[in-house]
Protein backbone atom coordinates (compact mmCIF):
# COMPACT_ATOMS: atom_id res chain seq x y z
CA UNK A 1 0.00 0.00 0.00
CA UNK A 2 1.50 3.25 -0.78
CA UNK A 3 0.90 5.71 1.56
CA UNK A 4 0.20 9.20 -0.04
CA UNK A 5 0.44 11.71 3.35
CA UNK A 6 3.76 10.07 4.16
CA UNK A 7 4.97 10.34 0.79
CA UNK A 8 4.10 14.12 0.86
CA UNK A 9 5.27 14.68 4.02
CA UNK A 10 8.77 13.84 3.09
CA UNK A 11 9.95 16.66 0.54
CA UNK A 12 9.79 18.99 3.36
CA UNK A 13 12.06 16.79 5.44
CA UNK A 14 14.07 16.46 2.72
CA UNK A 15 14.30 20.05 1.61
CA UNK A 16 17.44 21.14 3.83
CA UNK A 17 19.49 17.80 2.44
CA UNK A 18 18.56 19.31 -1.11
CA UNK A 19 20.14 22.28 -0.32
CA UNK A 20 23.50 20.10 0.64
CA UNK A 21 23.43 18.68 -2.72
CA UNK A 22 23.33 21.51 -4.54
CA UNK A 23 25.73 23.34 -2.92
CA UNK A 24 28.16 20.26 -3.72
CA UNK A 25 27.47 20.06 -7.20
CA UNK A 26 28.39 24.37 -7.45
CA UNK A 27 31.35 24.02 -5.31
CA UNK A 28 32.88 21.03 -6.21
CA UNK A 29 32.94 21.10 -10.65
CA UNK A 30 33.97 24.36 -10.82
CA UNK A 31 36.90 23.40 -8.87
CA UNK A 32 36.83 20.26 -10.66
CA UNK A 33 36.86 21.72 -13.97
CA UNK A 34 40.12 24.20 -13.27
CA UNK A 35 42.33 21.19 -11.49
CA UNK A 36 41.66 19.01 -14.71
CA UNK A 37 42.96 21.84 -17.18
CA UNK A 38 45.87 22.23 -14.73
CA UNK A 39 46.46 18.58 -14.96
CA UNK A 40 46.04 18.20 -18.72
CA UNK A 41 48.42 20.79 -19.07
CA UNK A 42 50.83 19.29 -17.08
CA UNK A 43 50.30 15.92 -19.19
CA UNK A 44 50.55 16.70 -22.52
CA UNK A 45 52.97 19.80 -22.18
CA UNK A 46 55.11 19.68 -18.78
CA UNK A 47 58.28 18.12 -18.70
CA UNK A 48 58.65 14.17 -18.51
CA UNK A 49 58.48 13.43 -14.55
CA UNK A 50 55.82 16.27 -14.10
CA UNK A 51 53.72 14.52 -16.88
CA UNK A 52 54.25 11.38 -15.73
CA UNK A 53 53.34 12.16 -12.34
CA UNK A 54 49.89 13.60 -13.17
CA UNK A 55 49.13 10.80 -15.25
CA UNK A 56 49.72 8.16 -12.29
CA UNK A 57 47.12 10.59 -10.05
CA UNK A 58 44.58 10.55 -12.67
CA UNK A 59 45.03 6.95 -13.14
CA UNK A 60 45.04 6.22 -9.53
CA UNK A 61 41.29 8.44 -8.85
CA UNK A 62 40.11 6.78 -12.08
CA UNK A 63 41.44 3.68 -11.13
CA UNK A 64 39.82 3.23 -7.56
CA UNK A 65 36.36 3.39 -7.07
CA UNK A 66 34.23 6.92 -5.32
CA UNK A 67 33.31 5.49 -2.08
CA UNK A 68 36.51 4.37 -1.37
CA UNK A 69 38.23 6.76 -1.87
CA UNK A 70 35.63 8.94 0.14
CA UNK A 71 35.79 6.75 2.98
CA UNK A 72 39.64 6.68 2.79
CA UNK A 73 39.60 10.71 3.08
CA UNK A 74 37.30 10.63 5.43
CA UNK A 75 38.54 7.50 8.32
CA UNK A 76 42.02 7.03 7.25
CA UNK A 77 43.21 10.37 6.24
CA UNK A 78 42.82 11.80 9.86
CA UNK A 79 44.30 9.37 11.50
CA UNK A 80 47.42 8.85 9.19
CA UNK A 81 48.04 11.82 8.19
CA UNK A 82 46.58 14.22 11.34
CA UNK A 83 45.04 16.41 8.92
CA UNK A 84 41.29 16.80 10.18
CA UNK A 85 38.52 18.54 7.56
CA UNK A 86 34.98 18.99 8.21
CA UNK A 87 32.98 16.41 6.97
CA UNK A 88 31.99 18.82 4.21
CA UNK A 89 35.38 20.00 2.96
CA UNK A 90 36.66 16.21 2.97
CA UNK A 91 33.97 14.82 0.71
CA UNK A 92 34.09 17.72 -1.55
CA UNK A 93 37.79 17.37 -1.70
CA UNK A 94 37.41 13.93 -2.81
CA UNK A 95 34.81 14.38 -5.12
CA UNK A 96 37.27 17.00 -6.80
CA UNK A 97 39.97 14.78 -7.23
CA UNK A 98 37.58 12.08 -8.53
CA UNK A 99 35.80 14.26 -11.07
CA UNK A 100 38.81 16.08 -11.86
CA UNK A 101 40.62 13.02 -12.77
CA UNK A 102 37.84 11.68 -15.35
CA UNK A 103 37.23 15.42 -16.43
CA UNK A 104 40.95 15.66 -16.96
CA UNK A 105 41.18 12.15 -19.50
CA UNK A 106 38.31 13.78 -21.36
CA UNK A 107 40.24 16.82 -22.19
CA UNK A 108 43.38 15.10 -22.82
CA UNK A 109 41.60 12.76 -25.56
CA UNK A 110 39.94 16.39 -27.06
CA UNK A 111 43.15 18.03 -27.59
CA UNK A 112 44.77 14.98 -28.76
CA UNK A 113 41.90 14.65 -31.48
CA UNK A 114 42.94 17.95 -32.73
CA UNK A 115 44.69 17.80 -35.89
CA UNK A 116 48.34 18.97 -35.87
CA UNK A 117 48.08 20.26 -38.50
CA UNK A 118 46.13 23.15 -36.40
CA UNK A 119 48.89 23.82 -34.30
CA UNK A 120 51.12 24.11 -36.91
CA UNK A 121 48.63 26.44 -38.85
CA UNK A 122 49.09 28.79 -35.91
CA UNK A 123 52.78 28.82 -35.26
CA UNK A 124 53.10 29.24 -38.96
CA UNK A 125 51.29 32.41 -38.74
CA UNK A 126 53.85 33.57 -36.10
CA UNK A 127 51.84 32.55 -33.45
CA UNK A 128 53.68 31.54 -30.25
CA UNK A 129 52.88 27.58 -28.52
CA UNK A 130 50.70 29.48 -25.89
CA UNK A 131 48.60 31.47 -28.52
CA UNK A 132 48.27 28.52 -30.76
CA UNK A 133 46.92 26.09 -27.97
CA UNK A 134 44.40 29.22 -26.52
CA UNK A 135 43.49 30.51 -29.63
CA UNK A 136 43.68 27.96 -32.35
CA UNK A 137 43.30 24.03 -30.25
CA UNK A 138 41.81 24.68 -27.20
CA UNK A 139 38.46 26.02 -28.90
CA UNK A 140 37.90 23.70 -30.96
CA UNK A 141 38.99 20.94 -28.21
CA UNK A 142 36.74 22.76 -25.80
CA UNK A 143 33.73 22.09 -28.36
CA UNK A 144 34.00 18.51 -28.17
CA UNK A 145 34.12 17.60 -24.63
CA UNK A 146 31.79 20.45 -23.93
CA UNK A 147 28.44 17.66 -24.04
CA UNK A 148 30.88 15.06 -22.03
CA UNK A 149 31.72 17.78 -19.42
CA UNK A 150 28.45 18.48 -18.95
CA UNK A 151 26.95 14.89 -19.08
CA UNK A 152 29.80 14.35 -16.31
CA UNK A 153 27.97 17.77 -14.49
CA UNK A 154 24.77 15.55 -14.36
CA UNK A 155 26.86 12.29 -13.43
CA UNK A 156 28.25 14.59 -10.56
CA UNK A 157 24.90 15.85 -9.16
CA UNK A 158 23.90 11.71 -8.77
CA UNK A 159 27.00 10.63 -7.29
CA UNK A 160 27.05 13.48 -4.30
CA UNK A 161 24.65 10.90 -2.65
CA UNK A 162 27.58 9.06 -1.89
CA UNK A 163 28.53 11.37 0.58
CA UNK A 164 25.31 10.44 2.42
CA UNK A 165 27.76 7.22 4.17
CA UNK A 166 29.78 10.05 5.80
CA UNK A 167 27.43 11.49 7.84
CA UNK A 168 27.20 14.54 5.46
CA UNK A 169 23.71 15.79 5.23
CA UNK A 170 22.69 15.65 1.73
CA UNK A 171 19.45 14.97 0.28
CA UNK A 172 20.18 11.37 0.40
CA UNK A 173 21.00 11.43 4.17
CA UNK A 174 17.76 13.03 5.45
CA UNK A 175 15.98 10.22 2.95
CA UNK A 176 17.65 7.46 5.02
CA UNK A 177 16.91 9.06 8.20
CA UNK A 178 13.69 9.86 7.45
CA UNK A 179 12.75 6.06 6.46
CA UNK A 180 14.69 5.30 10.41
CA UNK A 181 11.85 7.43 11.90
CA UNK A 182 8.72 6.44 10.13
CA UNK A 183 9.42 2.76 8.09
CA UNK A 184 7.85 4.28 5.06
CA UNK A 185 10.30 2.93 2.64
CA UNK A 186 8.55 2.74 0.03
CA UNK A 187 6.95 6.68 0.00
CA UNK A 188 10.50 7.90 1.31
CA UNK A 189 12.25 6.67 -0.94
CA UNK A 190 9.97 7.31 -4.16
CA UNK A 191 10.23 11.00 -3.02
CA UNK A 192 14.00 10.79 -3.09
CA UNK A 193 14.10 9.70 -6.40
CA UNK A 194 11.47 12.14 -7.28
CA UNK A 195 13.66 15.15 -6.38
CA UNK A 196 16.33 13.66 -7.62
CA UNK A 197 14.87 13.33 -11.39
CA UNK A 198 13.20 16.50 -11.33
CA UNK A 199 16.59 18.33 -10.90
CA UNK A 200 18.59 16.27 -13.21
CA UNK A 201 16.27 15.83 -15.78
CA UNK A 202 15.73 19.52 -16.77
CA UNK A 203 20.24 19.28 -16.64
CA UNK A 204 20.50 16.55 -19.41
CA UNK A 205 18.03 17.77 -21.74
CA UNK A 206 20.66 20.91 -20.96
CA UNK A 207 22.97 18.87 -22.02
CA UNK A 208 21.34 17.10 -25.01
CA UNK A 209 20.90 20.65 -26.26
CA UNK A 210 24.67 21.82 -25.74
CA UNK A 211 25.36 18.74 -27.71
CA UNK A 212 23.27 19.58 -30.87
CA UNK A 213 24.98 23.04 -30.71
CA UNK A 214 28.24 22.36 -30.35
CA UNK A 215 28.75 19.49 -32.43
CA UNK A 216 31.88 20.41 -34.08
CA UNK A 217 31.35 21.24 -37.98
CA UNK A 218 34.13 20.48 -39.89
CA UNK B 1 73.47 8.57 -56.38
CA UNK B 2 77.19 10.09 -57.29
CA UNK B 3 76.94 9.01 -61.21
CA UNK B 4 74.19 11.75 -61.07
CA UNK B 5 75.36 14.67 -59.80
CA UNK B 6 77.55 15.87 -63.34
CA UNK B 7 74.15 15.60 -65.07
CA UNK B 8 73.03 18.14 -62.60
CA UNK B 9 75.01 20.82 -63.23
CA UNK B 10 73.30 24.43 -64.76
CA UNK B 11 73.33 24.66 -68.82
CA UNK B 12 74.27 27.77 -69.82
CA UNK B 13 70.74 28.80 -70.58
CA UNK B 14 70.16 28.00 -66.66
CA UNK B 15 73.25 29.65 -65.57
CA UNK B 16 72.20 33.23 -67.20
CA UNK B 17 68.61 33.33 -65.90
CA UNK B 18 70.00 32.89 -62.88
CA UNK B 19 72.39 35.50 -63.22
CA UNK B 20 69.57 38.10 -63.83
CA UNK B 21 67.71 37.27 -60.79
CA UNK B 22 67.53 39.61 -57.89
CA UNK B 23 69.41 39.03 -54.06
CA UNK B 24 68.97 35.79 -52.32
CA UNK B 25 65.79 35.67 -50.03
CA UNK B 26 66.00 31.91 -48.66
CA UNK B 27 68.85 29.79 -48.91
CA UNK B 28 68.95 26.55 -47.95
CA UNK B 29 72.56 24.28 -47.40
CA UNK B 30 73.24 21.12 -47.13
CA UNK B 31 69.80 20.21 -45.28
CA UNK B 32 69.81 17.06 -43.48
CA UNK B 33 66.55 15.72 -42.03
CA UNK B 34 65.63 12.28 -40.26
CA UNK B 35 62.85 11.12 -38.92
CA UNK B 36 62.62 9.75 -35.15
CA UNK B 37 61.32 6.86 -37.12
CA UNK B 38 64.43 6.50 -39.13
CA UNK B 39 63.57 7.70 -42.40
CA UNK B 40 65.71 10.18 -44.01
CA UNK B 41 64.20 12.49 -45.81
CA UNK B 42 66.19 14.81 -46.72
CA UNK B 43 69.73 14.20 -47.50
CA UNK B 44 71.72 16.92 -48.37
CA UNK B 45 69.45 19.24 -50.18
CA UNK B 46 70.56 22.88 -51.04
CA UNK B 47 68.98 25.38 -52.61
CA UNK B 48 68.04 29.01 -53.38
CA UNK B 49 65.38 31.59 -54.31
CA UNK B 50 65.94 34.99 -54.83
CA UNK B 51 63.52 37.51 -54.23
CA UNK B 52 60.71 37.88 -56.54
CA UNK B 53 60.97 34.18 -57.97
CA UNK B 54 58.87 31.15 -58.08
CA UNK B 55 60.36 28.55 -57.53
CA UNK B 56 58.44 25.45 -57.91
CA UNK B 57 59.84 21.55 -56.21
CA UNK B 58 58.03 18.88 -57.86
CA UNK B 59 59.07 15.00 -57.39
CA UNK B 60 57.08 11.87 -56.58
CA UNK B 61 55.76 11.13 -53.24
CA UNK B 62 57.87 10.81 -50.59
CA UNK B 63 61.06 12.55 -51.97
CA UNK B 64 61.49 15.07 -49.18
CA UNK B 65 59.52 17.90 -50.68
CA UNK B 66 56.98 18.79 -47.81
CA UNK B 67 59.43 18.36 -45.58
CA UNK B 68 61.98 20.69 -46.93
CA UNK B 69 58.94 23.01 -47.35
CA UNK B 70 58.44 22.31 -43.48
CA UNK B 71 61.89 23.18 -42.78
CA UNK B 72 62.07 26.53 -44.35
CA UNK B 73 59.97 28.34 -41.77
CA UNK B 74 61.18 25.84 -38.64
CA UNK B 75 57.72 23.95 -38.04
CA UNK B 76 60.50 20.77 -38.41
CA UNK B 77 64.38 20.85 -37.23
CA UNK B 78 66.88 20.16 -39.20
CA UNK B 79 69.79 17.41 -38.43
CA UNK B 80 72.36 19.42 -40.34
CA UNK B 81 73.35 22.04 -42.44
CA UNK B 82 71.31 25.55 -42.41
CA UNK B 83 68.72 27.42 -43.86
CA UNK B 84 69.00 31.23 -43.96
CA UNK B 85 65.94 34.09 -44.63
CA UNK B 86 66.96 37.28 -45.34
CA UNK B 87 70.73 35.77 -43.85
CA UNK B 88 69.16 34.98 -40.84
CA UNK B 89 69.16 31.36 -39.47
CA UNK B 90 65.80 29.49 -39.18
CA UNK B 91 65.44 28.27 -35.68
CA UNK B 92 62.77 26.16 -34.17
CA UNK B 93 61.74 27.22 -30.90
CA UNK B 94 61.81 31.00 -29.53
CA UNK B 95 61.49 34.31 -30.59
CA UNK B 96 63.48 34.05 -33.39
CA UNK B 97 61.34 31.12 -34.93
CA UNK B 98 58.25 33.23 -34.35
CA UNK B 99 60.04 36.08 -36.29
CA UNK B 100 60.96 34.39 -38.78
CA UNK B 101 57.59 32.87 -39.47
CA UNK B 102 55.72 36.00 -39.49
CA UNK B 103 57.48 36.87 -42.55
CA UNK B 104 57.06 33.71 -44.38
CA UNK B 105 53.52 32.40 -45.43
CA UNK B 106 52.34 29.14 -45.36
CA UNK B 107 49.37 27.21 -46.96
CA UNK B 108 48.72 23.56 -46.11
CA UNK B 109 47.48 20.75 -48.44
CA UNK B 110 44.84 20.57 -45.99
CA UNK B 111 44.09 24.43 -45.68
CA UNK B 112 43.93 24.30 -42.07
CA UNK B 113 41.62 27.22 -41.58
CA UNK B 114 40.53 27.75 -37.97
CA UNK B 115 37.18 25.49 -38.43
CA UNK B 116 35.75 27.63 -35.01
CA UNK B 117 36.55 31.70 -36.91
CA UNK B 118 34.23 32.50 -40.11
CA UNK B 119 36.88 33.96 -42.95
CA UNK B 120 37.37 37.11 -42.00
CA UNK B 121 38.12 35.92 -39.03
CA UNK B 122 40.62 33.36 -39.93
CA UNK B 123 42.17 36.47 -41.94
CA UNK B 124 42.25 38.42 -38.95
CA UNK B 125 43.75 36.28 -36.64
CA UNK B 126 47.71 37.22 -37.87
CA UNK B 127 47.50 40.51 -37.81
CA UNK B 128 45.44 40.99 -34.58
CA UNK B 129 47.19 37.71 -32.36
CA UNK B 130 50.45 38.10 -33.65
CA UNK B 131 50.68 41.53 -35.13
CA UNK B 132 48.63 43.35 -32.37
CA UNK B 133 47.45 46.02 -34.92
CA UNK B 134 44.63 48.16 -33.49
CA UNK B 135 41.56 47.21 -34.54
CA UNK B 136 40.70 49.40 -37.50
CA UNK B 137 43.65 48.36 -39.25
CA UNK B 138 42.93 44.62 -38.73
CA UNK B 139 39.42 45.16 -40.02
CA UNK B 140 40.86 46.65 -43.25
CA UNK B 141 43.87 44.73 -43.73
CA UNK B 142 41.61 41.25 -43.60
CA UNK B 143 39.02 42.65 -45.83
CA UNK B 144 41.35 43.98 -48.26
CA UNK B 145 43.14 40.39 -48.75
CA UNK B 146 39.76 38.54 -48.64
CA UNK B 147 38.99 40.50 -51.44
CA UNK B 148 42.08 40.24 -53.15
CA UNK B 149 41.29 36.38 -53.17
CA UNK B 150 37.65 37.04 -54.57
CA UNK B 151 35.56 36.03 -51.33
CA UNK B 152 34.73 39.60 -49.76
CA UNK B 153 31.28 38.38 -49.77
CA UNK B 154 32.10 35.63 -48.10
CA UNK B 155 33.55 37.21 -44.80
CA UNK B 156 30.98 35.50 -42.53
CA UNK B 157 31.09 32.63 -44.13
CA UNK B 158 32.58 29.38 -41.60
CA UNK B 159 35.22 27.07 -43.46
CA UNK B 160 32.52 24.15 -42.88
CA UNK B 161 30.41 26.41 -45.55
CA UNK B 162 33.07 26.90 -48.33
CA UNK B 163 34.12 24.62 -51.14
CA UNK B 164 37.44 23.41 -50.67
CA UNK B 165 39.01 25.96 -53.13
CA UNK B 166 37.24 28.88 -51.19
CA UNK B 167 38.74 27.53 -47.99
CA UNK B 168 41.94 27.54 -49.83
CA UNK B 169 41.78 30.70 -51.09
CA UNK B 170 40.77 31.94 -47.52
CA UNK B 171 44.05 30.38 -46.24
CA UNK B 172 46.28 32.01 -48.56
CA UNK B 173 43.98 35.63 -47.86
CA UNK B 174 45.05 34.35 -44.01
CA UNK B 175 48.60 34.26 -44.78
CA UNK B 176 49.02 37.48 -47.13
CA UNK B 177 47.38 39.02 -43.82
CA UNK B 178 50.95 39.12 -42.35
CA UNK B 179 52.41 40.85 -45.33
CA UNK B 180 55.51 38.00 -45.55
CA UNK B 181 58.50 38.17 -47.96
CA UNK B 182 58.07 34.94 -48.86
CA UNK B 183 55.17 31.90 -49.41
CA UNK B 184 55.11 28.40 -49.24
CA UNK B 185 52.57 26.41 -50.72
CA UNK B 186 52.81 22.58 -49.95
CA UNK B 187 50.61 21.06 -52.28
CA UNK B 188 47.95 23.89 -52.36
CA UNK B 189 45.77 21.91 -54.87
CA UNK B 190 46.43 18.20 -53.78
CA UNK B 191 43.00 18.18 -51.93
CA UNK B 192 40.89 19.68 -54.17
CA UNK B 193 38.17 18.33 -56.46
CA UNK B 194 39.19 19.11 -60.16
CA UNK B 195 37.24 22.33 -60.99
CA UNK B 196 38.27 24.21 -58.04
CA UNK B 197 42.08 23.96 -58.44
CA UNK B 198 41.71 26.49 -61.09
CA UNK B 199 40.73 29.31 -58.88
CA UNK B 200 43.49 28.47 -56.51
CA UNK B 201 46.43 28.59 -59.03
CA UNK B 202 44.76 31.75 -60.42
CA UNK B 203 45.40 33.33 -57.23
CA UNK B 204 48.66 31.82 -56.94
CA UNK B 205 49.63 32.70 -60.75
CA UNK B 206 48.27 36.23 -59.38
CA UNK B 207 50.48 36.64 -56.11
CA UNK B 208 53.50 35.48 -58.68
CA UNK B 209 52.74 38.47 -61.04
CA UNK B 210 52.95 41.05 -58.22
CA UNK B 211 56.58 39.93 -57.83
CA UNK B 212 55.92 37.62 -54.43
CA UNK B 213 58.75 35.54 -53.56
CA UNK B 214 56.89 32.04 -53.60
CA UNK B 215 58.34 28.18 -53.17
CA UNK B 216 55.79 25.93 -54.81
CA UNK B 217 55.88 22.11 -53.68
CA UNK B 218 53.28 21.10 -56.37
CA UNK B 219 51.78 18.01 -58.62
CA UNK B 220 50.51 21.01 -61.35
CA UNK B 221 52.84 20.44 -63.76
CA UNK B 222 51.26 22.77 -65.86
CA UNK B 223 51.64 25.68 -62.93
CA UNK B 224 55.15 24.88 -62.54
CA UNK B 225 56.10 24.87 -66.47
CA UNK B 226 54.30 28.43 -66.60
CA UNK B 227 53.96 30.04 -63.83
CA UNK B 228 57.75 29.12 -62.26
CA UNK B 229 61.29 30.97 -62.85
CA UNK B 230 62.94 27.79 -61.34
CA UNK B 231 62.08 24.14 -60.96
CA UNK B 232 63.56 22.04 -58.40
CA UNK B 233 63.10 18.04 -59.43
CA UNK B 234 63.81 16.23 -55.91
CA UNK B 235 63.92 12.67 -55.37
CA UNK B 236 64.86 10.28 -52.42
CA UNK B 237 65.66 13.25 -49.77
CA UNK B 238 67.56 14.84 -52.38
CA UNK B 239 67.50 17.32 -55.52
CA UNK B 240 67.99 15.49 -58.78
CA UNK B 241 68.20 18.25 -60.77
CA UNK B 242 67.41 22.12 -60.96
CA UNK B 243 66.78 24.75 -64.11
CA UNK B 244 64.27 26.51 -65.76
CA UNK B 245 61.21 25.61 -66.50
CA UNK B 246 61.92 25.47 -70.18
CA UNK B 247 65.54 23.12 -69.59
CA UNK B 248 63.34 20.93 -67.20
CA UNK B 249 60.53 20.15 -69.06
CA UNK B 250 62.04 20.27 -72.26
CA UNK B 251 65.75 18.72 -72.43
CA UNK B 252 65.68 16.87 -68.83
CA UNK B 253 69.11 15.77 -68.52
CA UNK B 254 68.57 12.53 -66.31
CA UNK B 255 66.87 9.80 -67.28
CA UNK B 256 64.84 9.64 -64.04
CA UNK B 257 63.85 12.80 -64.36
CA UNK B 258 62.28 12.12 -67.85
CA UNK B 259 60.83 8.74 -65.97
CA UNK B 260 59.41 11.39 -63.59
CA UNK B 261 57.69 13.45 -66.02
CA UNK B 262 56.29 10.67 -68.20
CA UNK B 263 54.51 9.44 -65.19
CA UNK B 264 52.56 12.50 -63.81
CA UNK B 265 51.94 14.10 -67.48
CA UNK B 266 49.21 11.44 -68.49
CA UNK B 267 49.39 12.42 -71.58
CA UNK B 268 52.79 13.13 -73.68
CA UNK B 269 54.35 16.45 -73.78
CA UNK B 270 52.60 18.80 -76.09
CA UNK B 271 55.74 18.76 -78.87
CA UNK B 272 55.47 23.33 -79.06
CA UNK B 273 57.08 22.84 -74.83
CA UNK B 274 59.05 19.60 -75.00
CA UNK B 275 60.72 18.90 -78.63
CA UNK B 276 63.12 16.46 -77.13
CA UNK B 277 61.20 14.55 -74.87
CA UNK B 278 59.20 11.83 -77.22
CA UNK B 279 56.54 9.11 -76.20
CA UNK B 280 58.07 6.36 -74.99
Amino acid sequence: MFYWPAFFDAFPALLPGLMVTIELTVLVMPCALIVALALTLARLYAPHPVARVATWWVEFWRATPLLLQLYWLYYVMPSETGILLPGFATVAFGLVCNVSAFLSENFRAGIVSIRPGQRHAGLALGMSERQAFFRVVMPQAWSRVMPETASMWVELFKETSLVSTLAVADLTYHALALREENYRTLEVLTALALSYLVLAYPQAKFCDWLYRRHRVRE
Amino acid sequence: MSGDTDGARETEHDRRHRAAAGPVLVRIEDVFRRYPSGVEALRGVSLVAHEGEVVCIIGPSGSGKSTLLRCVNGLEPIDRGRILIGGREVRTKGREARQIRQQIGMVFQSFELFPHMTALSNVREGPRTVLRLPREEVEERARAFLAKVGLADKADSLPAQLSGGQQQRVAIARALAMQPRAMLFDEATSALDPETVGEVLNVMQQLAREGMTMLVVTHEMAFARTVADWVVVMENGQVLEEGTPRRIFGAPRLARTREFLQRVEHAPLPAAHCPEVGPR
